[in-house]
């Protein structure tokens, strides 16, 4: 058994690493922005943001292995994922007890 | 566009499937026998029978036993035998030296009894979750990744499975690719609603597990963080002593109280804390009968039988939890869901071995054009084969090891599991050896038949070493033992005409090609 | 009681979705082929009759259990409806059409409405008795 890295393997690795980090990445921040966001009692805000990154992520999932330009894809995420970090940052930084 | 969607969804498809399908039959299988966790739980303690009693019923009991108690016991807490998760009536208790002491007792004569020590159907029921030999926190991951291949195979099938509706009751039982692809989507197709809440309330029963990092952002980092979460959301509450005498109503008149409150729920548990003490609570809870009930209880002032607070249903996403939890756990099933409880989970492991076998199957005539195929293809069909029949044979081993093994030996429950382990690996061992050298086809059938006696030995083995055997379980109307027995025979039978189906699959193709030697995986014909 | 009863009537609407789709219906010989209205019929009579199981199941059992008795449900005799008919077309749709087509003698959307008038009548007699 040759492991040999062709163009298909590495497309396929690629896709994965998006789907795994850029997909773990943009769905825990998306929900923590969210649970921040979230006009209700925190243990329930914590709650439903936490079971809500159990659908964003299949999503995310779904879409890498999709998507036709893998480059166009990681920049997308990637700056979705520095928009919601920002985000995160500031809401927690300023908006304590938001 | 919409074909290469479909077409990069099926690739996904198919990968995500195979490469956790044995960690996900294992799931299934271990899952679906544990909903019958506590029945067979009483069947691996044959000798002591179970017993149902109402609080009224066993009330007289519980008092002589704390009468005789002598020493005041501060914090105990008494189970009916109200349902088939109670056989009989337990009291724990910490005693004199503050050591927690759990006690058995017959609900009608006080006798206390000793059942044999087993795994149980418990063992079987955590090992769904927990696995085996590895730490737990690293079986949570490994099982929440499972859980996630699995979710994703889910949506790909249903997004790849074009005219799903159209082709909704369509099974093809003579092409052969065709049957199985057909006999995949169809046990699929007809539990999707089934298994999409399956493998997601799964998610939720590990949710603070796998994904805790919201939970510590908003409470704190590390355990301190967890606990103090989970302190508020779960309402853990507990009260100290305060130190300061004052004598509590007494039981009757606090079960008075609690069977007013509950209106005419039966009491399935009690418990007491600082009996004696000003702050001493009363809690009663009763019998889980649908999606929102699974931690009702009720909480009394000890001393005055004041109502402190019905802790009855949830809100919000406590309330979405739960019920989605009792879905997965099914706690509230009554005997007859509970079958079909089972029998879905059946189907689902049957959609999960038929996509194992799919992959190779339509590999397969490929794999024999090119000398019995790659090493990667004859591995994985030797690893499909093995758990596909390895982890029943196990299972059914569990259940001879249980009457076998002797009642002294100590450790017995262990070992209960270990031969169930020891049996898949030699399963293992024997499957893998024979795919690589190209035998795979004999290793089918033989290990095929194999289990099938595994299954007959059960009934056999029970009916020798107790006297619970199918004849006298149908006339005393014992239906624990007369299901577990039928279930085994029906199983066996299953294999025994697998066995021959795939014998006579596997021959027929060689004496096609006019050689007549052993089933030998080169020379067999692709269909 | 009730589930069994539901059974039943799960059991007649899978069979009219069945037999209201051109792809199996052709399958069984003395079915009138393409007849727009006879599918139409049978595709509304197998929803009217897959809702009232359901409603059944939920108002015997509340809503959460009732929905878990359904999808239970729905999985076997799916499963059951779809093998047997794969194994023999006829019989299986012989279990439905065999009643209407001896009372009305040919296969029509009367056979439908039958259904419909017959599971009313029992499901109101059943009330009010119980």
């Amino acid at each position: 058994m040759r492991l040999v890295l062709d163009t298909h393997k590495v497309e396929v690795i690629n896709r994965t690493l998006l789907a795994v980090i850029g997909g773990s990445a943009f769905s825990i921040l998306l929900c923590l922005c969210v649970s921040l966001l979230l006009p209700i009692e925190k243990m329930h805000a914590v709650a439903w943001s936490t079971m809500l990154v159990f659908i964003v992520f299949p999503v995310v999932v779904m879409w890498s292995f999709n998507v036709s330009n893998l480059k166009k894809a990681v920049s997308f995420l990637s700056i979705l994922v520095v928009f919601f970090a920002v985000a995160n940052w500031l809401l927690l930084t300023t908006g304590e007890g938001l | 566009m919409k074909s290469a969607f479909r077409q990069s969804m099926a690739w996904l498809h198919t990968w995500v499937g195979l490469l956790l399908s044995w960690v996900l039959f294992f799931i299934f299988l271990t899952g679906t026998v544990g909903y019958f966790d506590d029945e067979l739980d009483d069947w691996m303690t044959p000798e002591t029978p179970s017993f149902t009693a109402s609080v009224d019923e066993s009330m007289p009991i519980v008092e002589q036993f704390f009468a005789t108690k002598g020493a005041e016991l501060k914090d105990y807490s008494v189970s009916f035998p109200v349902d088939r998760t109670q056989p009989f009536l337990t009291i724990s208790y910490r005693d004199a030296y503050n050591k927690r002491q759990r006690v058995k007792l017959n609900p009608y004569t006080g006798e206390e009894l000793t059942p044999r020590a087993t795994a149980g159907g418990q063992t079987l029921y955590r090992m769904h979750y927990r696995l085996r030999y590895i730490p737990t926190k690293i079986a949570y991951y490994i099982v929440g990744v499972a859980t996630m291949f699995m979710f994703l195979a889910l949506i790909t099938g249903v997004v790849i499975h074009k005219k799903i509706f159209k082709e909704f009751f369509t099974f093809r039982r003579s092409k052969k690719p065709t049957a199985w692809l057909d006999g995949h989507n169809l046990m699929s197709v007809m539990s999707l609603p089934f298994h999409f809440m399956i493998t997601f309330t799964g998610f939720l029963l590990l949710l603070y597990t796998l994904m805790p990092l919201i939970m510590n952002v908003h409470y704190g980092e590390g355990k301190e963080g967890r606990d103090a979460f989970f302190k508020e959301y779960f309402s853990r509450t507990s009260v100290k002593a305060a130190g300061i005498n004052e004598p509590s109503l007494g039981l009757e008149k606090l079960l008075e109280r609690a069977d007013k409150e509950m209106a005419g729920k039966p009491i399935a548990w009690i418990s007491m804390s600082n009996l004696g003490d000003q702050n001493a609570i009363f809690e009663a809870g009763s019998i889980h009968n649908n999606l929102s009930d699974s931690r009702d209880k009720w909480v009394f002032d000890a001393n005055n039988g004041e109502l402190i607070k019905a802790q009855i249903g949830h809100e919000s996403s406590k309330s979405f939890y739960y019920v989605l939890r009792s879905l997965h756990e099914g706690l509230f099933a009554s005997t007859s869901l509970r079958w079909l409880y089972f029998l879905t989970g059946i189907l689902g492991t049957g959609m999960i071995a038929s996509g194992m076998v799919l992959w190779t199957v339509k590999r397969r005539a490929k794999a024999i054009k090119n000398d019995g195929g790659s090493f990667g293809y004859r591995f994985t069909e030797g690893l499909n084969l093995a758990c596909l029949l390895g982890l029943p044979a196990g299972i059914a081993m569990y259940l001879t090891a249980n009457r076998v093994l002797p009642v002294e030996l100590s450790e017995r429950a262990l070992w209960e599991v270990n031969s169930l382990f020891i049996t898949f690996s030699v399963f293992i061992l024997v499957a893998v050896a024979k795919a690589i050298g190209k035998k795979a086809d004999s290793a089918w059938v033989s290990l095929s038949f194999l289990t099938g006696f595994l299954y007959a030995l059960v009934p056999l083995v029970n009916a020798v070493t107790t006297e619970h055997n199918l004849i006298f379980s149908l006339l005393k109307q014992n239906w624990l033992f007369v299901g577990v027995d039928a279930v085994c025979i029906i199983v066996a039978m299953a294999c025994f005409i697998l066995g021959n189906y795939l014998n006579k699959l596997f021959n027929v193709r060689i004496e096609e090609k006019g050689i007549s030697t052993s089933a030998d995986f080169k020379r067999g014909h692709a269909s | 009681m009730i589930v069994i009863f539901s059974i039943l009537i799960m059991f007649h609407a899978l069979l009219f979705l069945l037999l209201s789709m051109p792809k199996y219906n052709k399958q069984v010989p003395d079915f009138p082929k393409k007849d727009k209205k006879l599918e139409s019929s049978f595709r509304l009579v197998g929803y009217i009759l897959l809702f009232t199981c359901i409603a059944l199941l939920i108002i015997d059992n509340g809503v959460g259990v009732g929905i878990a008795w359904v999808c239970a449900l729905l999985t076997f005799l799916g499963s059951f409806v779809s093998l047997m008919f794969a194994f023999n077309q006829t019989h299986i749709a012989a279990s439905l059409i065999w009643l209407p087509k001896n009372i009305f003698g040919v296969i029509s959307s009367s056979a439908a409405y039958f259904y419909l008038v017959g599971y009313t009548l029992l499901i109101t007699i059943f009330t009010v008795y119980f």
